[in-house]
C-alpha cells in the first residue's frame, strides 16, 4: 500500500511496476495545482476540468519518460502548459490571449459580484484573486508558477520555454501588472494592507 | 508604474520629459532590484546596497514595503479545486 507520506520517487516505481492505484496519490497532490494553473488559461471551470483531467492522463502515460532529472512538479507543470496551449489552439479560443489582460468580462464579474454585498465583506483572497484573473493567461501562470508551485526561475523558464533571464522579466512585469490592477480597483483595501 | 509621479518643472516640457524618462528609468531600476532583493536573488554588495537604501532613503523604503506586501499577499493566494469527482474520475475513465 503506498500512502501520501512517501517519496514521489517510490510511488512512481511503484505506478511503474503496474500498481495504478498509486497515481490516485499523485493526483491528489497536484490536482489543484494543475486545476489551477489551467483555470488561468481558460477562465472557465468546466474547460478547465477536462484539460485537467487530460494532463493526468497523459501524464499517467508518458510516466515512464519522466526521467527525474527535474523535479516531478515541473514536468508535470510542462504538460499543464503544452496541453492548455493545444486545448486553446483547437478551440481557437480567440477571447483568450495569452499576451492579452483580460478587462471586460472580468471587471463585469467583479461588478455583479460586489453589488451585492458591498466591497468590505470581500476577502483580501477574493480580491487578489480576481485581480490575477485580470492579468493575461502568461502573467497569472507565471505568478502561480513562482509562488504557488514553487517553481524557480530556471524551472519555469524550462516549463515556458523560455530563459530564465526572460522568466525574470515577466515576473517583475507580472507584479508589477498586478500592482496597477489592485491600486486601480482595489485601492482602499490595498491602502490597508500597505499599512498592515 | 512609478513609485514618484510628481515632478515639476515649470516651463519647460522637454526637459520635464526628460527627467521623467529618467526617473522612470531610475524607478524601475530601484523596482527590479527591490524585487531581487526579496526574492533573495542579490549578491552581498547589493544586498548591504539595498538595505542601507532601504534604511536611509524613504522612497526606497516605501517601495520595498509596497513590493514586500504584494510578495506577501502573492505566496497566502489560495489554489482553486476542482470537483470532487475529480480524481475518481481519472483512476476510473482513463489510468
Amino acid at each position: 500500500m503506498v500512502t501520501a507520506g512517501q517519496s514521489e520517487e517510490l510511488v512512481i516505481n511503484r505506478i511503474l511496476k503496474g500498481d495504478k492505484s498509486a497515481f490516485s496519490i499523485l493526483v491528489k497532490k497536484y490536482q489543484d495545482y494543475v486545476f489551477t494553473l489551467v483555470l488561468r488559461f481558460t477562465n472557465n471551470r468546466e474547460d478547465a476540468e477536462e484539460i485537467a483531467q487530460d494532463v493526468f492522463v497523459k501524464a499517467y502515460r508518458s510516466l515512464a519518460d519522466f526521467r527525474g532529472d527535474s523535479k516531478f512538479s515541473t514536468w508535470i507543470f510542462t504538460i499543464t502548459r503544452t496541453t492548455c496551449l493545444s486545448f486553446l489552439r483547437k478551440k481557437k479560443l480567440d477571447t483568450i490571449s495569452l499576451d492579452n489582460e483580460r478587462t471586460g468580462l472580468q471587471i463585469g464579474n467583479l461588478e455583479s459580484g460586489f453589488g451585492a454585498n458591498g466591497i468590505e465583506q470581500k476577502s483580501k483572497h477574493m480580491m487578489l484573486n480576481n485581480a490575477i484573473s485580470m492579468l493575461s493567461a502568461d502573467d497569472s501562470q507565471v505568478l502561480n508558477l513562482f509562488y504557488q508551485g514553487d517553481q524557480s526561475l530556471d524551472e519555469i523558464g524550462k516549463i515556458m520555454r523560455l530563459d530564465p533571464n526572460t522568466v525574470k522579466v515577466k515576473l517583475y512585469r507580472a507584479r508589477q501588472r498586478l500592482k496597477d490592477k489592485m491600486e486601480k480597483h482595489f485601492s482602499h483595501e490595498l491602502r490597508e494592507i500597505y499599512m498592515g | 508604474m512609478s513609485c514618484v509621479k510628481y515632478i515639476w518643472v515649470r516651463g519647460n516640457k522637454k526637459l520635464l520629459q526628460e527627467i521623467i524618462f529618467k526617473k522612470d528609468t531610475m524607478d524601475q531600476e530601484m523596482e527590479i532590484l527591490i524585487w531581487d532583493f526579496i526574492d533573495g536573488r542579490t549578491g552581498s554588495q547589493e544586498k548591504d546596497f539595498v538595505i542601507k537604501q532601504i534604511a536611509e532613503d524613504p522612497l526606497w523604503k516605501a517601495c520595498y514595503l509596497q513590493q514586500l506586501g504584494i510578495h506577501d499577499m502573492l505566496k497566502k493566494v489560495e489554489l482553486e479545486m476542482p470537483s470532487l469527482r475529480f480524481s475518481k474520475n481519472i483512476m476510473e475513465g482513463n489510468c
